[in-house]
C-alpha cells in the first residue's frame, strides 16, 4: 500500500510539473533536429541565395513586430499594401508580439523548432546570439546605403540592417520649470538641484520613474557607465577585465552619480510601487520630467494638452560645464532574415523596400527617429530638436549591447543593471553590490 | 483463454492505448529530456549542447543565493495558505449548514477562482498602487494614514501583499473542495452523533475531519504544489522585484532560461522542483497519517 501511495504521489507530481518540463524540454527537444539543419544549412543557404525565386511566383513572408509604435506606423502608412503594389507576388503578414522580451523568447523557441519568421527586427546584441541562423545581407542595396550596417557586422558579414538610431532625452514640462524659475541643467549636480527644487515645492514629482517594471531606469543604470567611459562598447571592455566594478572604474563612478540622484529621492514617495504605464500618463499632470528615448514622443504628446509645453534636453551627465557632454545613440531595429528560410530572396526584397526613399522618409518622420541612410536626412520633430539646439557640440556615443563574451559572463553572474537600479532605489548598499559583482565577475571569467 | 477474457483484454488495451501514448509524449518524454538538458550547458540558442555532468546542480545549490531567496518566498506562500486551510474548512462548514442565501455566498466564494488571473493581477496592481491606490486611500479615509505602506516596493512587505492576492484567488477553490467532501458525509452519521450527545467540536474532530481526510490530503497537496510553482501573481504584479525580493522559484527558473540564456541551469531547477514536490508531498502525507492516527 505504501509503495502504491508513493507511486501515486510520484505520478501526481510528474503530472503537475509537466508545464515546466514541457516548456523547457520542449525547447530542447528539437535541438538535435536543429543541430542537423544548422550544420547542413550552410550549403542550403548558398543554394537559396544563388537561386532567386522566379518572378511572379506567389510568396508569403512573415514579419514579426514587437514595437507597438512601429506597428501603428505601418498601419498608418499601409506598409503591406504599398509593398504589394511594388511586388504584387509577395504578400507580407505582420505578426505582432507584446514587447521586445516576448519577441526574444519567441525567437529562441522558434529557432529550436527551426521556424524563425522571415523578417526579424533584432536588437544589436541579439545578432551575436543568432549569428549561426542568419543570412548574410552584404549584397543587398539596403545594407550598402546604411551608415551603420557594416559597423555591426559579425565575422565580416552584415547579419542585420539597422532601421534607425535614436537618442535619449530628459523630457520636461516648460510650465513647471517656469513656475520654479528653473533653467535647463547643464551638469549632474545642477540636474539634482533642479530635482530638489521641484521636490521642495511639494506639488510635482520631479522625475516619473515607473520602477516596478525595472526597465524604465535604463537611461541611468544601463547607459550611464557607457557615457562616463565615453565607450559605447563598455560591456565588451568590462568582459576583458577581472574587476570592472572597482572604485576607479567608469562603472563605479557612474553608479556613484546615479546613487547621488536616487538618494535625493526625485521619483515620488514610492518609485517602485507603480509601473511605467501607470506613471507615463502623469506627465500631463503631476510629473515634471521623465527620462526616456525618442520613442516616448507619441506618449508625451498624448499626455499633455499643449505640445509646446514639452521640452527636451540630453541627460546632463557631465561634471562641469566645460566638459563635453556625451549622450547615447542607440542603433536599433536590425532587420535580419534566416539563412535557411524558404523566402530568402523575397525577404531581401522586402528589406530593400523598407529602406526605399519614400517609405523610409515617411516612416522616420512619423516615428520621430533619426535616419541611418547615407545622404538622407529626415526632419526631426520640433520637440526633439530642442535638445540638439541646446547642445550643438554633444558627443554621440554609439551603444553596443555587448558581445558574446560579455553575454556569457552576464549569464553566469546574472548581471542585470535594471534590477540593480531597483535595488539601489530600494536602498541596497552600493559598495556591497560592487564588491559582490567583482567577485562573481572574476569567478565567471576564470571558469570560461 | 476464453473469448470473454480476450475481449476484455482487447477492450482494456484499446482504452489505455491513447492515454498511455499521451502520457509518454507529454509527461515522460519531456521529463527525461528535461533531465538530459539539466546535465548540459545549453544556452537555448546554439545547436551545441556541452555535457557538464551535475555542475548545474552544484552551482544552483552552492553559488546561487537568489535561488534560496526565491525558495524562501515560496515558503511564505506555503505557510500562509496552510494557516488558512482550517479557516477555509470552517467557511465550508458554515456554507454547508442551513443559512439563508447560501447559493449566493457559495458563488461569491468561488468567483475569484474563475476570474482571469491576468485581470486579477492588474486589478491588485492598482489596488496597491502608491498613486491613488484603493488600499492606501481607504486607510486614509478611515483615519489610518499611519498604516499606509509601499505595498509592492517594500522588500519586507511585498511578499505578503502578493500572498493576499493568492489567498483571495485560491481560498474559494479550497472551500468548494471541502464543501464537496462535506456533502458526501451521510447525514445519518451526523444525526446519530447528535443523538449520542456529541457537541460541535466533537462532531468536527471525530466525524467531519476523518470523513473528508482524502479531500484534506488533496488540498494539502494542492497547497504545496501551488506554493512551489507560484508564478503568475508575482510575474504580473512585480516581475519578482524590487530586485529579486518577490521572485519565486519558477519565476527565477524562467528568468534563468530566457533572460540569461541558461537553459541547462533552468532545466536543473525544473528537475529540482520535481524532486522537491515528490519529497515534500511524501513527508506531508506521512505527517498527515501520523496526526490522523494520533
Amino acid at each position: 500500500m505504501k509503495i502504491n501511495g508513493l507511486k501515486k504521489h510520484i505520478l501526481m507530481a510528474l503530472a503537475v510539473c509537466v508545464v515546466t518540463s514541457s516548456v523547457l524540454a520542449g525547447c530542447g527537444s528539437k535541438s538535435e533536429d536543429s543541430a542537423a539543419s544548422v550544420s547542413s544549412s550552410g550549403s542550403q543557404a548558398v543554394a537559396s541565395e544563388s537561386a532567386p525565386a522566379p518572378t511572379g511566383e506567389p510568396v508569403t513572408i512573415k514579419y514579426m513586430v514587437f514595437s507597438t509604435e512601429a506597428n501603428d506606423s505601418y498601419t498608418k502608412l499601409d506598409l503591406v499594401g504599398s509593398f504589394k503594389k511594388v511586388k504584387p507576388n509577395i504578400t507580407v503578414e505582420i505578426e505582432k508580439v507584446k514587447d521586445s522580451g516576448e519577441f526574444e523568447n519567441a525567437l529562441k523557441i522558434r529557432k529550436a523548432a527551426n521556424e524563425l519568421p522571415d523578417i526579424m527586427p533584432m536588437k544589436a546584441y541579439m545578432l551575436a546570439d543568432f549569428k549561426d541562423a542568419l543570412a548574410p545581407l552584404n549584397d543587398i542595396e539596403a545594407a550598402k546605403i546604411n551608415m551603420y550596417a557594416d559597423k555591426f557586422a559579425i565575422d565580416g558579414n552584415i547579419l542585420g540592417v539597422p532601421e534607425c538610431m535614436f537618442n535619449e532625452f530628459v523630457w520636461y514640462k516648460k510650465s513647471i520649470f517656469q513656475e520654479y524659475n528653473l533653467q535647463v541643467p547643464k551638469t549632474w549636480d545642477e540636474f539634482i538641484n533642479v530635482c530638489n527644487t521641484i521636490k521642495a515645492g511639494n506639488k510635482y514629482i520631479p522625475i516619473l520613474m515607473g520602477g516596478k517594471d525595472a526597465w524604465p531606469d535604463y537611461p541611468f543604470n544601463e547607459y550611464m557607465p557607457a557615457l562616463e567611459a565615453n565607450d559605447g562598447a563598455i560591456w565588451n571592455t568590462m568582459a576583458g577585465m577581472d574587476e570592472p566594478f572597482s572604485k576607479d572604474k567608469p562603472f563605479y563612478i557612474a553608479y556613484s552619480k546615479i546613487q547621488k540622484l536616487y538618494d535625493a529621492k526625485p521619483f515620488g514617495s514610492d518609485p517602485l510601487g507603480a509601473g511605467f504605464d501607470q506613471v507615463k500618463t502623469m506627465f500631463g499632470s503631476k510629473g515634471a520630467m521623465i527620462a526616456a528615448g525618442a520613442w516616448f514622443l507619441g506618449d508625451a504628446k498624448k499626455a499633455v494638452s499643449d505640445t509646446n509645453d514639452i521640452g527636451t534636453f540630453f541627460l546632463p551627465v557631465k561634471n562641469s560645464t566645460s566638459d563635453k557632454l556625451n549622450t547615447i545613440t542607440t542603433v536599433d531595429g536590425f532587420f535580419a532574415t534566416p539563412k535557411d528560410g524558404k523566402n530568402l530572396e523575397a525577404s531581401k526584397e522586402f528589406i530593400n523596400f523598407l529602406f526605399s526613399k519614400d517609405f523610409y522618409s515617411a516612416y522616420m518622420k512619423d516615428r520621430g527617429l533619426v535616419s541611418v541612410v547615407k545622404d538622407l536626412k529626415v526632419e526631426l520633430d520640433p520637440v526633439l530638436q530642442q535638445a540638439y539646439d541646446a547642445e550643438p557640440d554633444v558627443n554621440f556615443v554609439v551603444y553596443d549591447g555587448g558581445n558574446s563574451d560579455f553575454q556569457k559572463i552576464q549569464a553566469a553572474t546574472k548581471f542585470d543593471v535594471k534590477k540593480m537600479g531597483q535595488e539601489m532605489m530600494a536602498g541596497k548598499n552600493l559598495d556591497k553590490m560592487m564588491e559582490d559583482l567583482n567577485k562573481a565577475w572574476k569567478a565567471a571569467r576564470a571558469s570560461k | 483463454m476464453n473469448t470473454l477474457a480476450v475481449q476484455k483484454r482487447i477492450f482494456i488495451v484499446c482504452f489505455l492505448f491513447i492515454p498511455v501514448i499521451l502520457l509518454l509524449m507529454f509527461v515522460v518524454y519531456p521529463a527525461i529530456q528535461l533531465f538530459i538538458n539539466s546535465l548540459t550547458s545549453w544556452d537555448g540558442i546554439s545547436a551545441a549542447k556541452e555535457f557538464i555532468g551535475f555542475k548545474n546542480y552544484k552551482e544552483m545549490i552552492f553559488n546561487s543565493g537568489d535561488v534560496w531567496i526565491s525558495l524562501k518566498n515560496n515558503g511564505i506562500y506555503f505557510l500562509v495558505h496552510l494557516l488558512f486551510i482550517p479557516l477555509e474548512l470552517m467557511i465550508a462548514i458554515i456554507l454547508d449548514s442551513r443559512i439563508k442565501a447560501k447559493g449566493f455566498f457559495k458563488t461569491i466564494t468561488f468567483l475569484p477562482y474563475v476570474v482571469n488571473g491576468v485581470a486579477i493581477a492588474y486589478a491588485f496592481s492598482f489596488f496597491y498602487s502608491p498613486y491613488n491606490g484603493a488600499l492606501n486611500e481607504m486607510l486614509k479615509a478611515v483615519g489610518l494614514e499611519w498604516a499606509q505602506q509601499n505595498w509592492l516596493s517594500n522588500e519586507k512587505i511585498v511578499n505578503f501583499s502578493l500572498v493576499v492576492i493568492s489567498l483571495w484567488r485560491f481560498s474559494g477553490f479550497h472551500v468548494v473542495l471541502f464543501l464537496a467532501g462535506l456533502q458526501s458525509i451521510p447525514k445519518d452519521i451526523l444525526e446519530a452523533a447528535v443523538i449520542d450527545g456529541a457537541n460541535a467540536s466533537q462532531k468536527y474532530a471525530k466525524i467531519i475531519v476523518p470523513s473528508i481526510a482524502l479531500v484534506i490530503d488533496f488540498v494539502l497537496f494542492q497547497n504545496m504544489r501551488g506554493a512551489l510553482q507560484v508564478f503568475d501573481i508575482p510575474f504580473l504584479v512585480t516581475q519578482g522585484g524590487p530586485g529579486y525580493a518577490s521572485s519565486t522559484f519558477t519565476l527565477y527558473t524562467i528568468d534563468t532560461a530566457f533572460s540569461y540564456n541558461n537553459f541547462g541551469m533552468a532545466s536543473s531547477m525544473g528537475v529540482t522542483l520535481l524532486i522537491m514536490i515528490i519529497i515534500l508531498s511524501w513527508i506531508q502525507k506521512g505527517l498527515f497519517k501520523k496526526v490522523g492516527r494520533g
